[in-house]
């Protein structure tokens, strides 16, 4: 794996400092990309902070893996060092730091070590999975998103596709879609609750 | 290369692929394993290529035993997967396919133009 060269290593390696500050700002202290759930869990991490507007040119597949980028894969095979250290240069900017932020409250929870990504790995691969296809093809009902899901992960069962829908609708929902009549109407609610 | 170079070239190289590994599943596999270089679970495998789970393990087994494939048993969510990554010996292999595909191609390109 070593020998392996990313198509264009400096723009990716500047995107791969910017993920490993992700992996920092989240507080976790050590990592081993030899471990098959510290890859999955950087392949998630990164396509849901990219989609949420984390700039970085990763590009990322669905057939096979859910949200899979190769590119990311050859950089963190070649920077093993840096990564499993969390060593970087590059800071997050507010901007960023509450993108990784809200991916950390909607999905991650609080993760410090292997053991608490293991036990989420369904979450991560369904919330994932659904934010490619949403973002993929923004007119599809969630009905349709609910069976490309179950087609692509035939063993997520129905609640676990279901669990990732509703959290990347709340990753992906956008502040500024919130218009008055929308404002209004959350308020109407509220004030039913209260 | 004219044509007579491109059949002679197409035939010596036929030899150098194993035949072993030029089945169109092996074939899938192999160059999926080699997109995906973090391995693939096997459920992941199953699912992709629509595939029986016989036919999945017995091609997975021949490939394992021919050295192109290894397999690593990973505990996630509780349960005990398997991971399977292409070895060196595998993406060499894919190597020799991939040219023996090209020729064949330029072999079937110059039957068509001429």
């Amino acid at each position: 794996m070593d020998g392996l060269i990313s198509k264009s290593d400096r723009i990716m390696y500047n995107d791969l400092k910017k993920i490993i500050a992700c992996i920092k700002h989240i507080g976790l202290k050590k990592i081993d990309v030899n471990d098959y759930v510290w890859r999955f869990f950087i392949q998630k991490m990164t396509f849901l902070a990219q989609t949420m507007g984390l700039s970085t040119n990763y590009y990322f597949t669905i057939n096979i893996k859910g949200p899979y980028s190769r590119d990311l894969t050859c950089d963190y095979y070649q920077k093993k060092f840096q990564v499993n250290s969390i060593k970087t240069d590059y800071e997050l900017s507010q901007e960023e730091k509450e993108i990784i932020e809200k991916i950390e409250k909607n999905v991650f929870g609080d993760i410090k070590t292997r053991d608490d990504i293991n036990g989420k790995m369904h979450l991560f691969e369904s919330v994932s999975t659904v934010a490619y296809l949403m973002q993929e093809s923004t007119n599809s009902s969630e009905d349709q998103i609910f069976l490309k899901t179950k087609m692509l992960k035939p063993h997520l069962n129905d609640e676990q596709i279901v669990i990732g829908i509703n959290k990347a609708k709340n990753l992906l929902f956008k502040s500024e879609y919130l218009t008055d009549e929308l404002k209004k109407e959350i308020e109407l609610w509220d004030r039913i609750d209260a | 290369m004219n044509t007579q170079d491109n059949i002679q070239h197409f035939l010596d190289i036929s030899n150098k692929v194993n035949s072993k590994a030029t089945s169109l599943i092996r074939c899938q596999i192999l160059a999926l394993l080699e997109y995906s270089l973090d391995g693939i679970q096997y459920r992941e495998l199953k699912a992709v290529l629509g595939v029986s789970d016989g036919k999945l393990i017995s091609n997975l087994t021949k490939l394992l035993e021919m050295g192109y494939v290894e397999k690593q048993e990973v505990k996630l969510d509780n349960k005990n997967l398997q991971i399977y990554i292409l070895t060196e010996a595998g993406r060499k292999e894919l190597r020799k396919i991939k040219n023996w595909m090209d020729s064949f191609q330029k072999v079937t390109e110059s039957c068509i133009t001429t």
